[in-house]
This record gives C-alpha cells, sequence and structure tokens, in this order.
C-alpha cells in the first residue's frame, strides 16, 4: 500500500457519471478522498 | 469517490440498484486495476482491490492510507476523523 506522504499517482479514469476524472485536476483546490473496494455487488 | 475494477456500466447498474449515486464510481477496468497497482492496492491472485481507503490533500500527496483487508469493514468514525483534520 501506498505510503503516507508519498505523490499519489495520477490517473484519468471514466466514472458511473459518464465524466471522465483526472485526479491531478483537484490539486490545489480540493483534497480528495479514494474508497478502493473488491467489487460491485459485493457486501460492503 | 469510489474505485473498483468493474466497467461503468456495471458501476452504473450497481448505483441504480442504490436509487443512484451521486460521487463518482471509477472503473480501474482498462488495464485491469492500473490504478489500484500503483497504489499498492491491486490483489492480482484474486483479480480484485483491497478495501483501502486513501485520502489525498490538495497538495497531491497521500495524507492517509489504510486497508480494511477485503472481508474487513472501515471505520466511518477514523475516516471523518481524518477528513475533519484536512479540512
Amino acid at each position: 500500500m501506498i505510503d503516507t506522504g508519498a505523490q499519489a499517482p495520477d490517473f484519468e479514469l471514466d466514472s458511473h457519471l459518464d465524466t471522465t476524472v483526472k485526479l491531478s485536476s483537484f490539486q490545489g483546490s480540493k483534497n480528495v478522498l479514494l474508497v478502493f473496494y473488491p467489487l460491485d455487488f459485493t457486501p460492503t | 469517490m469510489g474505485i473498483s475494477v468493474d466497467s461503468k456500466f456495471c458501476h452504473k447498474a450497481w448505483a441504480k440498484s442504490f436509487d443512484g449515486i451521486t460521487y463518482p464510481l471509477l472503473a480501474d477496468f482498462h488495464p485491469k486495476g492500473g490504478v489500484a497497482s500503483a497504489y499498492g492496492l491491486m490483489l492480482d491472485d484474486k483479480g480484485i482491490t483491497d478495501r483501502a481507503t486513501v485520502l489525498i490533500g490538495k497538495d497531491g500527496t497521500v495524507k492517509w492510507a489504510e486497508s480494511a483487508g477485503v472481508g474487513g469493514e472501515r471505520n466511518p468514525g477514523e475516516l471523518l476523523g481524518k477528513c475533519k483534520e484536512l479540512g
């Protein structure tokens, strides 16, 4: 798992809202919470 | 934002089952788990990602990261506390 203090690897991914999300676009303006989970339709 | 190796179409169907989800569910679908791998959270033997939470600050660095394990549960109280600390 990535270390605290490390640069967060940038990415650009499609979302279910039909938007494309680029992590670095939030830099300087917003904090980001990434919630990784194993699979859709599985227990939280 | 949520993120898993599912496609956005699968995400859409899943979100619909909750009457919609307003924050983005990201499709780490192709290459499968590419982003999860970059964060050290891809479980290659299982083909899925770990259940983990990563808080990234405005400066683009990781402020907090924690794994609950695939079968584990997150701690919402702790998570909320970390978000509040960051402001």
